[in-house]
């Protein structure tokens, strides 16, 4: 395995972790009264929180707002989009299934395949249907116990 | 239980390193999300189905690592990071990994 997205920058200081903690207001009472005590004796801090809050700013600037989950939603809501994506999958499986059991057919069927062989054949065709059953089967009782299906993004 | 990517908790003091933790899962995505998957490649814009499922790998990664953290009675996990590889073509592998510790809060 190759890791690809080790990250080696250089670690904040105490400071300055504190600093992005205050500015996220993420300390607790208790220590964010600590932490304006100390700024009211160290501009260096009050320095430090006040370019926090201006990235804070440019951030929310130049990020592109992302949709509301109910706007993505929506879309996927819409009969047309619905009526084509449903339509599109029902004609794919069931095409694709039918061309599986005529092609078994026509294995079967065809007089210019020794027994064997057409038995071979048929026995592969099988052996994967029925491992693909168990997969499947496998996967359906397991989604309710997965936790992590509903996750989005 | 707190899970920071800085090797210090801010406000408290690390009492003991309990060791390396980490988490690890390898989920595929299916047939159907990869047809979709290749006709928004055609395209373009965000490839949702392949979005879930590495949001899914990375979830289930830090909750195995939440997990071993626990077993190991740790108060937090510093210096977290993700590590990411493909085992498989139509896989997400994620390892979430760091190091467990047990921490008090400062007094001043």
């Amino acid at each position: 395995m190759t890791a690809q997205n080790t990250s080696h920058e250089a670690e904040p200081t105490e400071d300055e972790l504190l600093a992005m903690a205050y500015a996220d207001c993420e300390l607790s009472p208790e220590e964010a009264v600590r932490f304006e005590a100390r700024m009211e004796v160290e501009p260096a801090l009050v320095h430090r929180v006040a370019e926090l809050h201006a990235l804070d700013v440019l951030a929310r600037r130049i990020a592109p707002p992302e949709p509301a989950d109910r706007d993505w939603a929506s879309l996927q809501l819409e009969p047309l989009y619905r009526g084509t994506v449903g339509i599109g999958w029902f004609l794919l499986i069931a095409a694709t299934a039918l061309s599986f059991a005529l092609a078994v057919w026509a294995v079967a069927t065809n007089e210019g395949i020794s027994y064997l062989h057409r038995g071979l054949i048929l026995s592969s065709l099988l052996g994967f249907t029925l491992l693909f059953l168990s997969v499947l089967w496998r996967r359906i009782r397991a989604m309710p116990l997965d936790p992590y299906r509903h996750v989005e993004r | 239980m707190l899970i920071i990517t800085t090797s210090t908790v801010p406000g408290s003091e690390i009492t003991e390193a309990l060791g390396l933790v980490r988490g690890t899962t390898v989920r595929a995505r299916h047939l159907g999300s990869d047809i979709i998957g290749m006709m928004k490649g055609i395209v373009g814009g965000e490839v949702h189905e392949y979005t879930k499922v590495v949001a899914e790998a990375r979830e289930e990664a830090i909750d195995r690592m939440k997990a071993e953290a626990f077993a190991l009675g740790a108060d937090a996990v510093i210096g977290f990071r993700f590590a990411t590889s493909e085992v498989a073509k139509n896989a997400a592998e994620v390892v979430a990994y760091g190091t467990a510790i047990k921490m008090v809060k400062r007094d001043s």
